[in-house]
């Protein structure tokens, strides 16, 4: 039985799920919570709240399954994206308030070990540190378009903009962030590594 | 080489940290114990939860209890001081005579 479940759609799967079979339920998490947990850590960049937001929004799925609505045409990863955005949202909106001045915390810097190896990374630790200045609908762009590989018209669909509105955000956050890493010269560096490998 | 082409590598090569290998399995068992709690137990919590009054409405709830008992008890004691009020009167137009009569 769980042979066929795998080979069902989404969309398939989630009208079983609203009949409460608890089978298909487990095939869409299996299919999908790495994607799901990868767009929820580029927004939050904690992996143990990355993992909270995707363990919530799959139960919150699991326990009102009838919010998702077919006829209403949206593919089911769409939606969950829409889920996963807003309750990411949600997360950096109430850290942002709880952190007095309004600096952004750096929450790369309370991460495990097994974030070492991405705090070596000075180019990721930069990038990082540039996104979470960006403003919010400009990152969400940007991780919908760049990271997760979410066509224009869907990630417009997303974030309910059209997708000239869209397209303008990718481009002020392309801008913005290539602002932000040029003045701490991580463009630079790299550049000039990589005249000096080319050269030796 | 430009700055544009270095900012689109640095963004695609974006690492993510694994997530931790068992997540799929919690949000499965997780949503098991969600689904085995028998269903006489979610109506019971259910109704616990309804009966739930915080706690100055207790106070109000007593007051109005008290309220309701002191009325309900008063009332009845005028009804009762009306009643004789009426049979009083009752028998005061037995005895008593129209003007006319006298003369």
């Amino acid at each position: 039985m769980t042979k066929s479940l795998t080979d069902l759609s989404d969309e398939s799967l989630m009208e079983r799920i609203q009949s409460q079979d608890h089978q298909a339920f487990s095939v869409l998490v299996d299919r999908h919570t790495d994607k799901f947990y990868g767009a929820a850590y580029r927004m939050v960049m904690n992996r143990e709240t990355a993992e909270d937001i995707t363990q919530d929004a799959f139960l919150k799925l699991w326990e009102s399954p009838k919010i998702w609505k077919k006829n209403r045409g949206a593919k089911f990863t769409t939606w969950f994206y829409r889920i996963i955005t807003n309750q990411s949202l949600d997360f950096l909106r109430k850290s942002k308030k709880q952190i007095a001045g309004g600096e952004v915390e750096d929450f790369a810097a309370h991460d495990t070990a097994q974030d070492k190896q991405m705090e070596q990374n000075e180019e990721q630790l930069a990038l990082d540190k540039a996104l979470k200045t960006l403003p919010e609908n400009q990152l969400i762009a940007l991780n919908l378009c760049f990271f997760e590989g979410v066509s224009n018209k869907d990630a417009a669909d997303i974030m309910k903009v059209n997708v000239k509105a869209l397209e303008s955000l990718l481009m002020r956050g392309k801008t913005n962030l290539k602002e932000m890493l040029t003045r701490q010269g991580v463009i630079e560096q790299i550049i000039i590594k990589q005249q000096k490998g080319e050269v030796a | 080489m430009n700055d544009n082409s270095e900012l689109n590598r640095i963004l695609h090569e974006r690492h993510v940290p694994p997530a931790a290998s068992n997540l799929a399995e919690r949000i499965k068992s997780a949503a098991t114990i969600e689904q085995n709690v028998p269903f006489y137990q979610v109506l019971l919590g259910k109704l616990t939860t309804m009966m739930i009054i915080p706690k100055p409405a207790y106070a109000l709830a007593a007051i109005l209890v008290m309220g309701i008992a002191l009325t309900s008890q008063m009332g009845g004691e005028q009804m009762g001081a009306q009643i004789d009020l009426a049979s009083n009167a009752a028998i005061n137009d037995l005895f008593t005579f129209p003007d006319y009569a006298i003369d």
